[in-house]
């Protein structure tokens, strides 16, 4: 695209969700409107949702990639069963981006279950959105 | 789902839809008729933000699934003009009523569209009307003239009303006196609701044209007061449309209404990729348009100038 002013993920669906028990959304918010500032569609679930809840929202919107906020510190678990219910649907090729309070002992473990990135509340938000559209190969 | 809904595919069609350009609609769209009569009930849900719309649907959706119908739900939340995206979160609010495989809702950027749709609205009902459902609904962002857009683009339109929203006057204002077969004040619970129903109901009495008269409901979400009236009343404007031949009456302004939309949309996507840096180009269309508009008016309010053996003087 030869048009400089096009966001940088312009025309990108990317949903932010909230699997497992933890009741605190304001990190997943700020993502949502950074992301959306940044040109993406974000569709946002609410708090407390179980993988395949966001697996299936996740295929019925057609989206790009999945954004995991997790605090409650199951995020293993919670990315492994969100990856399992997305290949169960067929929709496996969808990027799964984690972040929250991840230990960084834990990376390599989510890296492993195929997250594409994994964000802490250290990085800042031009990272991360420069990070989302490098992996949806979007022009920037 | 037992006759096999593609989620998978419909998710990712309906995303290509969503961005498609008018040339990718037309080619999308290929050589079929412009007009088909459409499988299935088109519904159309428009209110204020924050009257209650996301809600009111989860709940109509739990009373209409619960009957075994499969439903399809389009819903608009604005697009940000300043970055181009957007946040979709009233899907939240409907699932938290109606989390079931029957229903299927799919979140829109308002996009270009000014009437509280999105751009390529008839492409997405389309592709949603391949599928078995049985309904097809359309929530509107809610601002401006939404309730104007909607009305040309569904079979039944709901519009939702506040209570204490003001007299009836901001609702003539508004227009929505003109448009809706069904009428909802939501928050049944809190003053003024009744009042409003009633005054609403006390207009509609006197303006309503036609031989279908907009009932006036008064619902409850939370509660699930009015949700059933408000089924009926769809049934029974349903019936109303199916006895009064009201689909075919209905179904040329849908085909214009799509017209308009992609000729204002090319007309848009001409001027946006007319020239990056603009000024010249766009003071060039500009002229353009000023002179033959000068040239096709001072032909009409003087026609012998243009042709001297025309004899008809204007009237």
């Amino acid at each position: 695209m030869s048009d400089t002013n096009t966001p940088v993920l312009a025309r990108k669906r990317i949903l932010v969700a909230k699997p497992g028990l933890d009741g605190h959304d304001v990190g997943a918010k700020v993502i949502a409107l950074a992301l959306r500032d940044a040109g993406a569609d974000v569709i946002y679930t609410g708090l407390r949702r179980s993988p395949d809840y966001i697996a299936r929202v996740a295929v019925d919107e057609g989206v790009d990639a999945v954004g995991l906020s997790i605090l409650s510190g199951s995020h293993v678990q919670l990315v492994a069963d969100t990856r399992e219910a997305l290949a169960a649907a067929g929709a496996g090729d969808i990027v799964v981006f984690v972040g929250g309070t991840i230990p960084a002992e834990d990376h390599p473990a989510l890296t492993e279950l195929g997250a594409a990135a994994i964000f802490t509340s250290e990085d800042p938000l031009d990272d991360v959105v420069a990070r989302v559209a490098a992996e949806l190969g979007a022009d920037s | 789902m037992t006759d096999a809904l593609d989620r998978h595919g419909l998710g990712r069609r309906l995303s290509a839809a969503t961005d498609a350009s008018v040339a990718e609609v037309l080619e999308a769209r290929g050589s079929g008729p412009l007009h088909r009569p459409h499988r299935g009930h088109r519904l159309g849900i428009t209110g204020p933000p924050g009257v209650g719309k996301s809600t009111l649907i989860g709940a109509l959706a739990n009373e209409r699934l619960a009957d075994g119908r499969r439903i399809g739900i389009v819903a608009v939340d604005p697009t940000s003009p300043r970055s181009g995206g957007s946040i979709l979160g009233d899907r939240i609010r409907i699932d938290a009523a109606a989390d079931h495989e029957r229903l299927y809702v799919r979140s829109v950027p308002s996009r270009l569209a000014g009437d509280g749709l999105t751009d390529n609205l008839p492409d997405l009902v389309a592709a949603l009307e391949r599928e078995p459902f049985d309904e097809i609904w359309v929530e509107t962002v809610g601002v401006g003239q939404a309730a104007y857009g909607v009305r040309r683009c569904v079979d039944t339109l709901i519009v939702l009303v506040q209570p204490g929203s003001g007299d009836t006057v901001q609702a003539m204002k508004a227009g929505i006196l003109e448009v809706g077969d069904v009428y909802v004040v939501t928050r049944a619970d809190r003053p003024g609701a009744e009042q409003t129903a009633a005054e609403l109901d006390a207009t509609l009495a006197l303006t309503a044209t036609g031989d279908w008269r907009p009932p006036v409901l008064l619902t409850a979400a939370p509660t699930g007061a009015g949700i059933a009236e408000l089924s009926t009343a769809i049934e029974a404007h349903r019936h109303h449309l199916d006895e009064s031949g009201g689909i075919e009456r209905l179904g040329p302004d849908q085909a214009r209404y799509d017209v308009e939309r992609l000729l204002q949309r090319r007309v848009r996507e001409l001027i946006a990729h007319s020239d990056p840096t603009g000024v010249q180009t766009l003071d060039s269309m500009y002229r353009g348009v000023v002179e033959r508009l000068s040239a096709e008016l001072s032909a009409t309010q003087n026609p012998t100038n243009q042709n001297p053996d025309d004899k008809e003087s204007p009237s």
